[in-house]
């Protein structure tokens, strides 16, 4: 055998294994990497296509519930008696009125109770209702019963009002 | 496959007239290398400069001796060919091919003991060759019969057979060494080629990647505020998609109330005594001398409602009836 020949073809072995061992990369995996990064960037490109303005992306709920900056609990509280009493004016008389014990929420909001009683005509109602949708804050009505009184005019109404106050 | 060595002139088969036979025994079952055949019985040759080939069969050896000077890798003789045919026949004798010549085979015990040509057939030698092996059959072959037992021979000859005539050196540590030496080089090259193909085609890849990446993160850079708008989109979504699933369960009880009061016609005498909205519940009491059903039917036809039944009716006295409904309200998300 060519002692020369043996020599060179057995570095050129070394050469080859420490190829594969250390230095050669797996072409398939660098592929894959490829394939990927091509799908983000068409993403990516997507998005600008689309373009989406700032404001398409925010959504306007600020106004639905009391400010936990402005307001805490208490304060929140006495500002939606504020509104029941201002929309019940010159609309419905209000006989009652409670605060409901609320346990701390663990929630990003917290819910205002209020129990009332009311005594007003059906369009009355309708009148006080549609005043506090204007403030455009958001009120739910629960435990709600509508009776007649001896004045056949007028109901006698009775719910548990709820607003929300958003927390810190 | 013996048809295409013989056609690429890698196999020859030595004619009976150019070959002489000699044959001996072994002391034992070896295989002898052309030197060893050459220093031991070339003396028995007739020619002064001969090639030899031997064959061991048992203890047996065979060995021609001829004068050409023959360069393909396997020489087969055609007497050895004609008596590998024959002895299948497992009958001792003297066969006499009858051709041009007089080709004669003789086998006694199974092995081939004599090949000769004559060029008239002589009868007293045949005669002495019977006496002298101690043979009594003579066969004759004629021509055509001749031609399909050479064909014959050749191609029921075992394929390993072809090994034991072949003229090169076949040491398997010296065609190991032959085919390294033949190798080295080229297959150095081709090792080398693929790994430089291979680092290359890497390397390319890798400036790919780099490529895109570079390209994907100012995309991305440019798109960050977007993306972040949406990602707070997504988040305040999913955050009021909580609450309403949680708070907003059933609809607005004024809303409820007001498609109440729409199913009672104003020409219709119905008096509503009491209506209560609990979360999913109303409770709902009507005084009306009409038809219950009639009510019941409206309201099952109300967008609010899901179920609804008369709990009970009775009727006072010197009054309207009293029916009391109890109505399921359908949840927000089945509106």
């Amino acid at each position: 055998m060519d002692t020369k020949k043996v020599i060179i073809f057995l570095f050129i072995l070394v050469v080859y294994v420490n190829y594969t061992n250390y230095i050669q990369q797996n072409s398939a995996k660098l592929y894959a990497i490829i394939e990927n990064l091509k799908v983000k960037i068409a993403q990516e490109k997507e998005i600008q296509k689309e373009h989406p303005k700032k404001e398409d992306l925010s959504i306007a709920t600020e106004h639905l519930m009391f400010d936990g900056n402005k307001f805490n609990y208490s304060q929140a509280m006495g500002k939606l008696q504020e509104i029941i009493t201002k929309s019940a004016k010159k609309t419905c008389s209000l006989k009652k009125i409670q605060w409901a014990q609320t346990a701390s929420s663990t929630l990003w909001y917290d819910r205002l109770r209020m129990n009332l009683t009311l005594e007003c005509t059906p369009k009355a109602f309708y009148t006080f209702t549609n005043k506090l949708k204007e403030d455009k804050k958001l009120f739910i009505i629960n435990n709600f019963r509508v009776l007649k009184t001896r004045n056949k005019e007028k109901l006698y109404i009775s719910m548990q009002l709820m607003a929300y106050r958003k927390n810190k | 496959m013996k048809n295409i060595l013989l056609k690429y002139n890698l196999v020859t088969i030595l004619p009976f007239e150019d070959t002489f036979f000699y044959t001996t025994t072994l002391p034992k079952n070896i295989k002898l290398s052309k030197e060893l055949l050459k220093i031991n019985y070339l003396k028995y040759s007739p020619y002064t400069y001969a090639n030899i080939i031997g064959y061991t069969q048992d203890k047996h050896l065979f060995l021609w001796f001829y004068q050409k000077e023959i360069q393909t890798p396997i020489i087969i003789p055609e007497s050895f060919l004609l008596y590998n045919e024959l002895k299948k026949k497992n009958q001792d004798g003297v066969y006499i091919i009858k051709e041009n010549t007089y080709k004669v085979i003789i086998i006694k015990n199974g092995y081939l003991v004599s090949a000769f040509v004559m060029q008239t057939l002589d009868e007293a030698v045949l005669e002495l060759s019977l006496d002298e092996f101690g043979l009594k059959e003579k066969i004759i072959i004629d021509e055509q019969a001749y031609q399909g037992l050479y064909k014959n021979a050749y191609n029921s000859l075992p394929i390993q057979e072809l090994y034991h005539f072949n003229q090169l050196d076949l040491e398997p540590k010296k065609v190991v060494q032959s085919i390294f030496d033949y190798v080295a080089y080229p297959l150095s090259f081709i090792i080398i080629f693929y790994i430089a193909v291979s680092y290359l085609h890497t390397r390319q890849l890798q400036n790919e990647i780099e490529r895109l990446k570079e390209t994907y993160v100012t995309q991305r850079d440019k798109n960050k505020e977007i993306s972040q708008g949406i990602r707070r989109h997504n988040k305040e979504v999913k955050k009021w998609k909580n609450f309403i699933d949680k708070e907003l369960f059933y609809p607005d009880a004024v809303a409820v109330l007001d498609s109440i009061y729409k199913i009672i016609k104003p020409t219709e005498k119905v008096s509503i005594k009491d209506i209560s909205i609990n979360q999913g519940n109303v409770t709902l009491k009507f005084q009306t001398d009409l038809n219950p059903i009639l009510f019941l039917n409206r309201l099952s036809q109300n967008k609010y409602v899901k179920d609804v039944i008369i709990q009970n009716s009775y009727k006072p006295r010197n009054a309207a009836k009293i029916i009391t409904y109890d109505i399921a309200l359908k949840p927000l998300k089945e509106h």
